[in-house]
């Protein structure tokens, strides 16, 4: 064949990478200028021409028009790619673009690569932040500054395609720090609120734990393999040096730290704050699960220490776990919709913990569809209320807004019931619990999580459509509008087709030998869920919102107050001893106090010297040199 | 011994060209300089060489003190600091003598000032080292220019400008 | 000065420098300081006021009392070894003395005295002449000097002048007495390099030749001569305020700069060359320069002193230069170069 299959998928990947690299110029309003006013093409494509009151033309440029037809030919395009690489069978492409500092012990270069991952990723990515796009030209329309908003999103997009694609631990850093920056700009895009900044802040703050646990991967891989390259990396891990455990430590904690894992998670909640389609963007298809492809990447690693195994099985157990029972128990359907996904990424890095890092890959590409499908769904459902995120406030949605009503029954049903795109994965990842070797534990989390997730899902069901109609404006027109429409229905169909093309066109599900119990337990699962929910919303709705459970669950279980208690008295406590003993007291005599006496004081000195007289000058010269003579044959005899 | 006597001589004569503060003690150092310098030379072996340079010394000598003389007029000429002069005599031809007594080997210490080399007669001016005469009459030259350009004029003159100040 | 006597003086200067940096044979090297020197002298007096002529007396004196070492040293080489070449082993005593010359010529630190004071007594021009070419000479000497052997006699006086340029410099007001501190301290960097690399010490004299030279051009082109003038940079050319702002950060070392590379590729040969504890008081030393250097920047950029207006307004008599003359022409250039040029400098540090 003269054109080679990874000739076509490499220059194509590049193409989309450059196109989108090259797209985030083009945002900008200053393109069009007021003599440009009667140029023909922007009246057609992009942008409105109104009248001002005194008749005075001016052009209002938005951008979205356009982000959304680059993404859209992206989108196709990848999925090209996506298509040659199922009939080819390709493994991996790596690919190295230039060497930065050839010369230096450590090469440090732009190495891409090119697998099966992130070919996947890619077309996932592409089509969902395709349809967030559209998404958010209809939910930004009254932002005056929307058009950096879109910019913004796309440049968050290009950093996850670069953390996803590169093989240089560079540029991974590169797009991981890239993402937790613009995370930080997209929270606190209404920056005038107080709780969006405060809540950015923690987002930014979390992912500085992580990163420094990535620091630390990088640096311990420097020093101990040589190399910042990731292949190099994992394929030299024979020899197990006794550095591995801190390495595996690293990884982990960045993928806690960016994955929201029990313990850091309090930012993932936190982030609602941020309009709708950030939150979507952020939590479905990209930043949260840049921790679990990081550890997907870097799973052979894990390979060897068995209870480095068993600390991500539970971590993501209890992670699980904890999302969905926190999420049972919440009002605000973001909120909601944010702890299922916290609790989906438990599931994933349970996946890793059993050593199936294709399986939580999988769940990840599953999930990216139905989970940004809900998050749109909830941001039309609460467009449509005027800014209303209680649930209880809502009912008989169905009449209103059928299209959004069904798209989030399917979403929910997706996460729980076959045929749909999560159960594909969910399952699989259920049956290998259950068939590895490894913790009890692990599986039990998981599969009382399981059990919640249906408990919260049928409470969003059931809130928002089989109620009668109490929100305060029975009345809404904004499904007239295509951009929400377009991009309900298409993550709609991905969530309905992603799993089965998935499972059968590119991922070879392992198959394994369980019990027919074991089998059927997503099946059953769900179903005591549910049926638990209807028993305890018929018998006490009333009755169990005083309950200590409830008020527990309601309040994500004390986590952030007993954090944020211990952390303050810890640090109250630390801070009065360094108070006394650094700040009040030898560190300050030491330092400010001490050097700046001293420096002056020898300035002095040597100020004594510069006297004018050429004679002295020579003369002290002279003797400071027969002393330095005399000191170092002193010293050098 | 008689080498050694020159040598301070000669380094007394310099010492005193810039410890004096009147032309005539500057001019009488440069002619104390000159006399012993052109000793040496003939003492090291070539005749020729000190023999043109006492004259050009003493030539140069008699239009610089007149004209030195007639310039500064004084009536009590000194000298700066008689006793330092002295010490830095002292100094420097200790210092040369040491550097140049075979110090160096630390071994036989007072052997004698120059071992029997002869060093260049005039003929090698003209020979190999002529690039290096030339070279040495372009650095007079450049002297001369600085020279001239320092004394230009009263107002400025160089030595004026630091006793008046 | 007639311009054709200055014209001759300059070539003679330049034509000295390079006898000197290209014969190996140090009586020809003693003729070529030497008449640099004498070229120089001139020069440097030609302004004529009483300060101007005490600064260029007191900066022949140590220059013929160098060059005198330096010959005496010479002699004790040939003597010894028969040869006048700069490339025969040298003995303990001649090394001492040629060191010292050597070190008297470029100012490092226990013989550095006379640098100040002659630099403040010149106008910005003149010392900058003194503050760069006259070091070319000299130190591409100490550069071969430091080859021949490892030497502690070079190392410890450029480890105390890179000191003593901080604590010097730390209580000065004055623009060019600052500028001669943070060469002494410059000059023990490159020296204290050039024991481990030559290539490297080439490479930093020549960056720090540039920046310094865009330094003193800057200063003369402004006509500020003390911390208290800085501020009438604003009224005078306000792109003047950032370009002083970052040649003097480039000086100081800030990363994306030129000056960066100088500091880093010295660090780097002398941290791989297990230098660390006596390389970390040299950082603390650049330290101290860098305060002085920021106190440069904060009062061009960021302050403003309460002065009479007369002062303040002192730019109305100062001349307007055509942006066409060579001087502004050198100065753009070499400013451009020295705080630009960082990515031109890489490849050096890969040729080292």
């Amino acid at each position: 064949m003269v054109i080679s299959p990874s000739l076509i998928i490499s220059s194509l990947n590049l193409g989309i990478l450059t196109i989108l690299l090259g797209s985030i110029f083009f945002f900008s309003k200053s393109y069009f200028s007021k003599g440009n006013v009667n140029f023909p093409l922007i009246k057609t494509t992009s942008a409105c021409l109104s009248v001002n009151n005194d008749k005075e033309e001016t052009i209002e440029y938005n951008s979205g028009p356009f982000a959304m037809a680059i993404l859209k030919v992206l989108a196709f395009l990848s999925v090209l790619s996506l298509l040659v690489t199922c009939n080819n069978s390709i493994q991996s492409i790596n690919i190295t673009l230039s060497l930065w500092l050839s010369n230096t012990p450590l090469n440090i270069s732009l190495n891409f690569i090119y697998d099966q991952y992130f070919l996947v990723f890619l077309s996932v990515a592409l089509i969902v932040t395709w349809s967030i796009m559209e998404f958010s030209f209809y939910y930004m329309t009254e932002d005056p500054n929307s058009s950096a908003f879109f910019r913004l999103l796309t440049i968050f997009l290009l950093n996850m395609l670069i953390l996803t694609c590169s093989n240089s631990l560079f540029l991974i850093f590169l797009g991981w720090e890239g993402g937790g920056f613009l995370s930080f700009l997209l929270i606190s895009w209404w920056t005038t609120r107080n709780d969006a900044s405060s809540s950015a802040l923690e987002a930014v703050i979390t992912n500085r734990i992580g990163n420094i646990g990535l620091i630390t991967f990088m640096a311990l891989s420097a020093l101990n393999f040589n190399s910042s390259n990731l292949t190099n990396i994992l394929s030299s891990n024979e020899n197990l040096t006794p550095l591995l455990p801190f390495l595996l430590f690293g990884l982990i904690l960045a993928a806690a730290g960016k994955s929201a894992q029990f313990g850091l998670h309090p930012w993932l909640p936190a982030l609602l704050e941020g309009p709708t389609p950030v939150s979507a963007l952020l939590h479905s298809s990209t930043m949260v699960v840049a921790g679990v492809f990081l550890l997907v990447r870097t799973s052979e690693l894990f390979s060897s220490p068995l209870i480095t195994h068993s600390l991500v099985l539970i971590l993501g157990g209890t992670t699980a776990l904890f999302a969905a029972s926190t999420a049972i128990a919440q009002h605000d359907i973001k909120k909601i919709i944010a702890y299922s996904t916290t609790s989906q990424l438990g599931l994933m890095v349970t996946a890793i913990g059993i050593g199936q890092p294709a399986l939580a890959f999988f769940h990840i590409c599953t999930h990216a569809f139905f989970k940004a499908m809900l998050f749109l769904c909830s941001g039309s459902v609460i467009h449509s209320l005027s800014d209303e995120q209680d649930l209880r406030k809502m009912g008989g949605l169905s009449k209103l807004l059928p299209v959004t009503s069904s798209c989030l029954i399917l979403g929910s049903l997706a996460l729980m019931a076959p045929l749909l795109a999560g159960f594909y994965s969910k399952d699989l990842i259920l049956e290998a619990t259950s068939a590895s070797v490894l913790n009890l534990l692990g599986i039990v989390l998981s599969i009382v999580a399981t059990m919640l997730t249906a408990v919260y899902s049928f409470r969003i069901i059931f809130f928002c459509f089989s109620l009668s109609p109490s929100c305060s404006s029975p009345f809404s027109h904004s499904e007239e509008n295509f951009n929400l429409n377009n991009a309900l229905l298409r993550l709609a169909t991905g969530t309905i087709a992603s799993g089965w093309f998935f499972s059968n066109l590119l991922f070879a599900p392992p198959s394994f030998n369980v019990t027919s119990l074991a089998k059927g337990t997503p099946l059953i699962v769900p179903i005591i869920g549910v049926a638990a929910l209807f028993m305890s919303l018929i018998s006490s709705t009333s009755n169990s919102i005083g309950s200590n459970a409830h008020s527990a669950t309601t309040s994500q279980w004390f986590f952030v107050d007993a954090v944020h208690l211990s952390i303050i008295t810890m640090s109250l406590a630390l801070s009065f001893f360094s108070s006394r003993t650094l700040d009040r007291g030898w560190q300050e005599n030491i330092g400010p106090q001490g050097i700046a006496p001293t420096s002056t004081a020898l300035s002095k000195i040597s100020q004594a010297g510069q006297i004018g007289l050429i004679k002295r000058y020579i003369l002290s010269s002279m003797a400071s040199v027969l002393v330095i003579l005399a000191l170092s044959l002193l010293i050098l005899s | 011994m008689v080498v050694y006597v020159t040598l301070i001589v000669m380094l007394f004569g310099s010492t005193l060209v810039f410890y004096s503060l009147s032309p005539y003690y500057s001019a009488l150092g440069l002619v104390v300089f000159s006399v012993p310098g052109s000793f040496v030379l003939s003492f090291l072996g070539s005749s020729f060489v000190p023999i043109v340079l006492f004259l050009v010394y003493i030539g140069g000598m008699l239009v610089v003190f007149p004209y030195s003389s007639a310039i500064s007029p004084e009536r009590f000429p000194s000298v700066n600091n008689l006793g330092e002069v002295v010490g830095l005599v002292f100094l420097f031809s200790s210092w040369v003598f040491m550097s140049f007594d075979n110090f160096q080997d630390l071994k036989n210490i007072f052997h004698c000032f120059v071992s029997g080399e002869s060093l260049v007669g005039s003929n090698t001016f003209y020979n190999s080292g002529g690039v290096l005469v030339i070279l040495g009459v372009f650095v007079l030259l450049v002297a001369l220019v600085g020279a001239l350009i320092i004394s230009r004029g009263i107002e400025s003159t160089i030595i004026r400008a630091i006793w008046l100040w | 000065m007639r311009q054709i006597v200055s014209t001759f003086l300059f070539v003679t200067v330049v034509s000295g420098t390079i006898i000197v940096v290209s014969s190996e044979n140090w009586f020809i090297i003693w003729v070529g300081l030497e008449l640099s020197t004498l070229a120089l002298v001139p020069i440097l007096c030609s302004g004529f006021s009483p300060r101007n002529v005490e600064a260029d007396n007191k900066y022949f004196l140590v220059q013929a009392s160098s060059a005198a070492l330096l010959l005496n040293g010479a002699l004790g080489q040939a003597w010894l070894t028969g040869s006048w070449s700069i490339l025969d082993p040298v003995n303990e005593v001649t090394s001492i003395c040629l060191s010292i010359a050597l070190a008297f010529k470029i100012g490092l630190a226990p013989v550095h005295f006379w640098f100040p004071d002659v630099l403040q007594g010149l106008p910005f021009f003149q010392g900058l002449i003194i503050a760069t070419w006259q070091k070319i000479a000299p130190l591409i000497l100490m550069f071969y000097f430091s080859q021949l052997g490892f030497s502690y006699l070079l190392i410890t006086p450029s480890l105390i002048s890179v000191l003593i340029g901080g604590w010097g410099g730390l209580n000065q007001t004055q623009v060019r007495k600052i500028l001669a501190f943070s060469s002494i301290g410059n000059m023990g960097w490159l020296v204290i390099t050039s024991a481990y690399s030559f290539n490297a010490a080439i490479i930093m004299l020549v960056i720090y030749l540039i920046i310094n030279t865009s330094l003193f051009l800057l200063f003369d082109h402004l006509k500020v001569s003390t911390l208290g003038h800085l501020n009438t940079i604003s009224q005078l050319s306000p792109i003047s305020v950032a370009l002083v702002l970052l040649v003097m950060l480039s000086l100081g070392g800030l990363p994306p700069l030129t000056g960066f590379i100088l500091k880093f590729t010295s660090l780097y040969f002398l941290v791989a060359n297990n230098f660390i504890i006596l390389s970390s008081i040299m950082i603390i030393g650049n330290l101290q320069d860098y305060f002085f250097y920021l106190r440069i920047s904060f009062n061009t950029s960021l302050f403003l002193f309460p002065q009479h207006i007369i002062s303040s307004a002192s730019w109305r008599n100062s001349t307007i230069i055509s942006p066409l003359a060579p001087k502004a022409w050198l100065s753009s250039v070499s400013t451009v170069l020295s705080t630009l040029a960082i990515p031109l400098t890489l490849p050096l540090y890969i040729i080292t």
